[in-house]
């Protein structure tokens, strides 16, 4: 990717298809851009083919941690309909962040059991949460293995893009 | 009036209707994406939520998002201001569903109007003149070429779907026609998702003028006059005035008139432009609508004294136009130019960064609409558009002098900071500008000299 976006485009004295070579090497960035967003870690390794579509992603081996999805059991467990936050900033841990804007819940539905709570150990891709936008459920996943230290939103509580939902401590590794 | 409008934009324009909020007393909601975190507007509206990342698609684009940001500050209307989502059909119909009132046209005619194809005939049968050419979409290369040679060359390609100047081609004979219509409609396949085009008679000499038109959802529709928009660089405007010079009071009349019974006939509300080509004899044809406030608005408002995003804002809260026909007239002249960050010296090519000195133009009769402030990191994920400098005179000759005036004193520099104002000052100089006999090849004629030497 730094390669990518600090390598200048070339394009000083332009013929026209000169400039609309440059306009579609600027959308293939932009693709790339966007596409690179998309993804939950930053890969070590990105090769794009424009005319035959080809799209190269490569993580190293530590950088893919095995995405285990645990579903938590649901259980009879009243969840108040918004409770406030829990939890103030916590001591340790790095937060995990709203994808996306809207309603963020604990549990899988109304009643149900949350997912978590502080003290849980989670691992890398277990959904913990979930985000609901205009009756779009969007599950929050762990980005990576340890213990819960805070639970910063409530149940039911209104979340815009990028705000903290849980700290999780990775702990020793 | 309505009490809380979310602003479902960005740059100037998030600025422009979070200004007319202000002054009608309407609570104003701003939507950010991360990479406008430091955006003028999420400090000027009364609120400020976010609502994705940088990509539009994640973000401006993103219907469940924008909806969920207006259901969460539970806002009463949608402002979609010019570009991204302002003439989505989808979106419009969404807010619908969602008790949201949509500041633009009902989603239907929004999907009416935006397929090329079916404007034209909509506007056909209300009496509209158009160019010579397919009245449909053409079904196969055989078909469009029937109708080339029919009309006779040059002729021009178009995309159904199209827009903003691309999934365009023009073919110049009859061997060069099938290369010209392969090439418009796989860009319009690309670029829009729908290959289907049609065919029209290639104007050369052509100039760009355009109807602002208002409606309210009372079925009374006036007009604002015309914009001349032929400053174009590859379809893209650089400078917009109003009125159009040379073109008589009896045509202007005239157009406004069509675009007035064509609004009317397709239950049109809220604000709107016709956009129509001139020919070298001052007959005019029907081009499009475009559903929404346009970036060149302010020419009109300024000629006008009209304050058309208020109009929006009260047509949407079902107010009656107070306005009538017999009440618009066109006083003195005014200019805009767009000052974009790109460099005019590399083929326009987008030059942002960090702006570190930002000096605006000021004094008698001059406005600046822009989002910028000194320090400002312009994104170059989007719009290019820094700034739109306008001027007033009493005379066409007095506005330019105006303008370039205000240009002199516009100020924008930075590291990889480039602006397109001095070559807007090159066409405020040029001959074929002042003499105001200018049409859409004028920046290509301007372009050229310069790298002749």
């Amino acid at each position: 990717m730094s390669e990518l976006t600090s390598e200048p485009l070339s394009i000083a004295g332009l013929t026209d298809d000169a400039a609309d070579t440059a306009a579609l090497l600027a959308q293939v960035r932009q693709q790339v851009v966007e596409l690179l967003a998309w993804l939950d870690r930053p890969p070590s390794n990105l090769r794009v083919e424009a005319a035959g579509v080809t799209v190269d992603i490569a993580w190293t081996a530590e950088q893919a941690a095995p995405a285990v999805s645990v579903a938590s059991a649901a259980v009879l467990a009243p969840v108040a309909p918004v409770a406030p936050a829990p939890e103030a900033t916590p001591d340790t841990g790095e937060y995990l962040r709203a994808s996306a804007v809207g309603v963020f819940y604990h549990a899988r539905e109304p009643g149900a059991e949350p997912f978590v709570s502080v003290g849980s150990q989670v691992v890398a891709g277990q959904q913990i949460g979930v985000i609901e936008a205009m009756k779009l459920m969007i599950p929050v996943e762990a980005d990576r293995a340890g213990t819960v230290t805070a639970v910063v939103k409530g149940n039911g509580e209104s979340v815009e893009f990028d705000e903290p939902l849980f700290a999780i401590d990775p702990g020793e590794g | 009036m309505l009490e809380s409008v979310l602003i479902a934009n960005r740059g100037e324009i998030a600025m422009r209707v979070a200004r007319a909020c202000r002054e009608l007393g309407i609570r104003s909601v701003a939507v950010y994406s991360t990479a406008d975190r430091d955006s003028a507007v999420t400090t000027y509206a009364d609120e400020a939520i976010h609502i994705g990342p940088g990509p539009a698609k994640r973000s401006y684009l993103n219907i469940p998002a924008v909806i969920e940001a207006a259901r969460q500050r539970q806002v009463s209307a949608v402002h979609p201001g010019y570009g991204f989502l302002s003439e989505d059909p989808d979106f419009a119909e969404v807010c619908e569903n969602n008790d949201l009132i949509f500041i633009g046209p009902p989603s239907h005619v929004i999907a009416r109007l935006g397929d090329k194809c079916a404007a034209r005939r909509t506007m056909s049968d209300v009496g509209l003149p158009l160019l010579p050419g397919s009245t449909g979409p053409v079904a196969s290369p055989a078909d469009a070429r029937e109708v080339a040679d029919r009309i006779g060359y040059p002729v021009m390609i178009k995309a159904a779907a199209g827009g903003g100047g691309r999934g365009i081609r023009v073919a110049h004979d009859a061997p060069s026609f099938l290369a010209a219509y392969t090439a418009a409609a796989t860009e319009a396949q690309v670029l829009f998702g729908d290959p289907r085009c049609y065919v029209e008679r290639y104007v050369a000499a052509a100039r760009h003028v355009e109807v602002q038109i208002l409606c309210d959802g009372h079925g009374s529709g006036v007009h604002l006059g015309v914009r001349e928009c032929s400053v174009q660089r590859r379809h893209q405007k650089l400078l917009e005035e109003s009125p159009a010079p040379g073109l008589p009071a009896s045509t202007i009349a005239a157009m406004g008139e069509c675009a007035v019974a064509g609004a009317l006939a397709t239950g049109y509300v809220g604000a709107g432009t016709f956009e129509f080509l001139v020919d070298e004899h001052g007959d005019f044809y029907f081009m499009e609508v475009n559903c929404r406030i346009q970036v060149e608005h302010p020419v009109t408002e300024l000629v006008t004294g009209i304050d058309l995003v208020q109009q929006q804002l009260r047509i949407a809260a079902g107010e009656r136009l107070t306005i009538r026909q017999s009440d618009v007239s066109n006083r003195g002249w005014a200019l805009e130019c767009r000052i974009n960050t790109e460099d005019p010296d590399r083929a326009f090519v987008p030059a942002s960064g960090r702006i570190e000195s930002f000096v605006l133009p000021s004094g008698p009769f001059v406005r600046v609409d822009t989002h910028g402030y000194p320090g400002y990191r312009m994104p170059a994920i989007y719009d290019s558009l820094l700034a739109k400098v306008l001027c007033w005179g009493d005379t066409r000759e007095q506005a330019i002098a105006r303008m370039e005036r205000a240009l002199t004193e516009f100020r924008a520099t930075g590291p990889g900071v480039r602006t397109t104002a001095g070559f807007l000052r090159r066409v405020l100089a040029d001959d074929e500008f002042r003499s105001g006999t200018y049409d859409t090849g004028l920046v290509a004629r301007l372009t050229d000299n310069q790298e002749k030497g």
